[in-house]
């Protein structure tokens, strides 16, 4: 009996946290939109942020965005998204998903606004920092794709600390929040 | 903001907020009563009123720490927002 109590107590405070988890993220969604959501719709309802996202950026930005395969294109830095400043237009990869497709937008409009005298590894930092923040500000979680991309920019990481006003502003801008 | 602090005037702040907020943004304005297309985005994204009812409690917050009455135009331009955008 006496080996059973510490098993019982330890289940016991598991299922207390699972209820008090829970509690939290009842409390933490929105009352407006409450109601059951079947699977399988959560897409559409990500598909319709791409497009509120995509039409806010460029009117906020004045740039065009276009979906296209990149891996042909010599003038793409990247086969995800590519921003063209000059040309105010931003080309984001065909065959991504629909998150990975608000994340690589967001990011490249951060290149858009972002300090021009950043070096690669500052500016891809500072992107992916704006990027994350409007996600995060939307309902979006993509810390493990932005922290699993950043890890090969590590040296830059200060840019978080010495842009952070910057960065938050860039994410205002793009969340349509900026005061 | 004017000195003469009746209703009038501060209805007509809200107005102008209301106004000029969506314009800074590159938003057409038609007006508070309008269409108001940075309002839906905002509200689209953020799925509810979620976004705007955190604006009011930041800026009562502000407000309650600075004092700055422009905080309280906010908080009725937010929350004009919501009452017009809520459904029954």
């Amino acid at each position: 009996m006496r080996k059973i109590i510490p098993v019982l107590t330890l289940l016991a405070i598991l299922l207390a946290g699972c209820a008090q988890t829970l509690e939290h993220a009842i409390w933490s969604s929105p009352s407006g939109t409450a109601g059951y959501i079947p699977p399988g719709s959560a897409e559409s309802v990500l598909e319709r942020k791409l497009e509120l996202l995509q039409a806010h950026i460029e009117r906020v930005l004045g740039v065009s965005i276009h979906f296209a395969f990149m891996q042909d294109d010599e003038h793409a830095t990247s086969e995800f998204g590519t921003s063209y400043l000059e040309q105010r237009h931003i080309i984001i990869g065909a065959q991504l998903g629909t998150q990975a497709r608000i994340e690589v937008m967001l990011h490249e409009a951060a290149h858009i606004i972002m300090p021009e005298w950043l070096t690669y590894s500052e500016a891809e930092m500072f992107a992916d920092a704006v990027s994350l923040d409007v996600c995060r500000r939307f309902g979006i979680d993509t810390k493990a794709t932005t922290a699993q991309y950043l890890a090969k920019h590590k040296h830059a990481t200060y840019i978080l600390q010495a842009y952070a006003n910057e960065i938050a502003w860039a994410a205002a801008v793009l969340s349509g929040v900026v005061e | 903001m004017s000195e003469l602090r009746v209703f009038d005037t501060f209805s007509a702040e809200v107005r102008a907020l209301l106004d000029h907020t969506a314009v800074e943004k590159s938003y057409s304005s038609l007006g508070p009563d309008g269409p108001n297309e940075l309002y839906d985005f905002i509200h689209g994204m953020v799925g509810g009123h979620g976004h705007a009812l955190g604006e009011i409690v930041y800026k009562a917050k502000r407000f309650a720490a600075k004092g700055n009455r422009e905080d309280l135009l906010k908080i009725a331009a937010w929350a004009f927002l919501i009452w017009r955008f809520s459904r029954d």
